[in-house]
């Protein structure tokens, strides 16, 4: 019988001829879940391969044994589109010599179609898989639903290792990855912990401020003439961007106004809303919730796309050339609409772009919800800390003390205040935030470049200094 | 100067509030525990300078801050005053 299966990593890694100084890469869909990262990672450093690129779409507080791995010399150079703050704070800190290439979820697929960032070795960790390497993460016990991010590593990596655990019988039916692409599968007990992979339910905010921002932006879209039949939406999976979903539901479903889709990472909200006729499809890229990987598992409505379909500029043309409305997050925002998802308001790593500065720039109308200020610290800023999505893609800013309009869009400042809605400029808002804040003193000047920040159409967007722990 | 009679606290360790100890002390000595320190360190020791020269006291005062607005310190800390200026604990 015809087999890719090994029996270990250990042989995987040995026969895709893995050396010192090369590129792998690994996809982030078990989120703090996953054990494929440390696993492989352990094994490579028993091995005694070193200097390695590690090229992973994101990095959560669950890979913190990776740094270790950095300090040994085993892996010199990191990319990634979001870092959690736990393994931030110590790259912020000058844990590596390079600095971290930073790119968005469509940047990463755009520069490994183009050679830019090759991998030599991919591993991918899938729920299900066949022996000859046919996969997916809609079934098994660690099922996550959408392997989407996954899908440029398999396609253009020069070696596949696919790690799962659960091995179905030949043929799998339904795969997300084909076996065309696929060198070796190692089957091992786990692959993640289900806890951590999807949460059980993604909780609705009850925050008052945040409930305000929401049930305004979903009056900013209202307003703003694109919320007709037809209309397709990305927002978030938390606080006030799936609050907006909320609100926009009941007037969708008042207004009887039939979405084509909502895309981008989903929720079991986005299924409610899916199942309700407010969207006719989900293109998902990434599940994060129970009712969203049992959804794309059964409605053939709720449809997985590769991160380059998602979000790539450099595709022939991406989901993102279609949307409509998206509405984004920020931990800064200034005053010429720049927004940071990078950095906390001290300057050290806590996110990254992932999709935000894609769908701002691919969207007719990106709205950032924001509150005033958090903790102490003033939200609207006269220049963020480091620019993760220009200014140029932004379009309004949504507080709980009201919204600004960038002056670029004055069609729809004139369709909002059409409408009756209050429009302040955000330099007013700034100031509403410091009469409550106090003005921020600046922050000392940052060390050596310790990550370079590239936008989607590969330009270094900006820098991020290094900052030495406190005390 | 001086004019505590023990030590006290106010306030808790909820995000956006801070708790605040004040120590009899001849001399004034602020000490600050928090994570905005570049960004409103001098404003918090101004605030604390500013209240204790108000009500004419001398203290050792520490602040563990989980991002209190200023008026939530002041208020806080005034409370701590009080209570180093009563009888017992």
């Amino acid at each position: 019988m015809n087999t890719k299966l090994v029996k270990t990593i250990r042989e995987a890694i040995t026969l895709a001829g893995l050396k010192d100084g090369m590129t792998i890469s690994f996809h982030h869909h078990l989120r703090n879940g996953d054990y494929v990262l440390n696993l492989v990672m352990d094994e490579i450093a028993a091995m005694g391969i070193r200097d390695l690129t590690v090229n992973a779409s994101a990095l959560f507080d669950a890979h913190a044994p990776l740094l270790d791995h950095i300090r040994n010399r085993v892996v010199r150079k990191v990319q990634t589109n979001y870092i959690s703050a736990g393994i931030g704070r110590h790259i912020s800190a000058g844990l590596m010599d390079e600095p971290v290439e930073y790119r968005t979820h469509g940047g990463r697929p755009r520069d490994i179609a183009l050679g830019i960032t090759p991998i030599d070795v991919a591993f991918i960790a899938a729920p299900c898989s066949d022996r000859m390497g046919n996969c997916t993460g809609k079934y098994g016990r660690s099922a996550c639903g959408s392997l989407g991010y996954a899908f440029p590593d398999a396609m253009y990596a020069k070696k596949v290792i696919v790690i799962t655990d659960e091995l179905a019988e030949y043929p799998l039916t339904g795969w997300s990855i084909p076996e065309i692409y696929v060198d070796y599968v190692v089957q091992i007990d786990a692959i993640g912990d289900p806890a951590g992979i999807v949460s059980g339910t993604t909780r609705m905010t009850r925050n008052p401020v945040a409930l305000v921002m929401a049930h305004t932006a979903a009056r900013v879209i209202q307003n703003s003439g694109l919320l007709h039949d037809g209309f397709s939406f990305q927002t978030g999976a938390g606080g006030a961007t799936l609050a907006t979903a909320m609100y926009l539901k009941q007037i969708m479903l008042r207004d009887q106004i039939h979405g084509s889709y909502a895309q981008g990472g989903i929720t079991g909200y986005l299924v409610d809303m899916l199942n309700e006729g407010c969207f006719r499809a989900l293109l998902d890229v990434q599940c994060f919730d129970l009712k969203a990987a049992a959804s794309i598992r059964d409605n053939p409505n709720h449809c997985e796309v590769g991160a380059a379909q998602y979000a790539s500029a450099g595709a022939k043309s991406s989901i993102m050339d279609s949307l409509d409305v998206a509405v984004l997050g920020a931990t800064e925002i200034d005053t010429d609409f720049n927004v940071n998802v990078h950095t906390d308001s001290s300057g050290r790593i806590m996110g990254g772009s992932g999709g935000h500065s894609d769908a701002a720039a691919g969207s007719k109308l990106s709205i950032i919800t924001a509150p005033l200020f958090r903790g102490r610290l003033p939200i609207v800023r006269d220049h963020v800390n480091c620019i993760s999505t220009p200014g140029k893609d932004i379009d309004v800013l949504v507080t709980q003390a009201g919204i600004a309009v960038n002056p670029r869009r004055e069609d729809l400042r004139e369709r909002l205040t059409q409408a009756g809605m209050q429009v302040l400029e955000i330099t007013r808002l700034r100031a509403l935030a410091e009469q409550i804040t106090g003005t921020p003193a600046p922050l000392p000047p940052a060390g050596r470049v310790i990550a370079k920040v590239i936008g989607r159409d590969g330009t270094l967007l900006d820098t991020i200094g290094e900052r030495k722990e406190e005390e | 100067m001086g004019g505590l009679l023990h030590f006290a606290t106010a306030g808790t360790d909820e995000s956006g509030d801070v708790v605040v100890t004040v120590t009899p002390a001849d001399n004034t000595q602020i000490v600050l525990h928090t994570a905005l320190r570049a960004q409103f360190g001098e404003a918090m020791k101004q605030t604390v300078g500013e209240v204790l020269n108000a009500h004419h006291l001398t203290a050792l005062v520490e602040l563990y801050d989980r991002g209190a607005l200023d008026w939530i310190i002041r208020a806080r800390l005034e409370t701590a005053l009080a209570r180093a200026q009563e009888g017992g604990i």
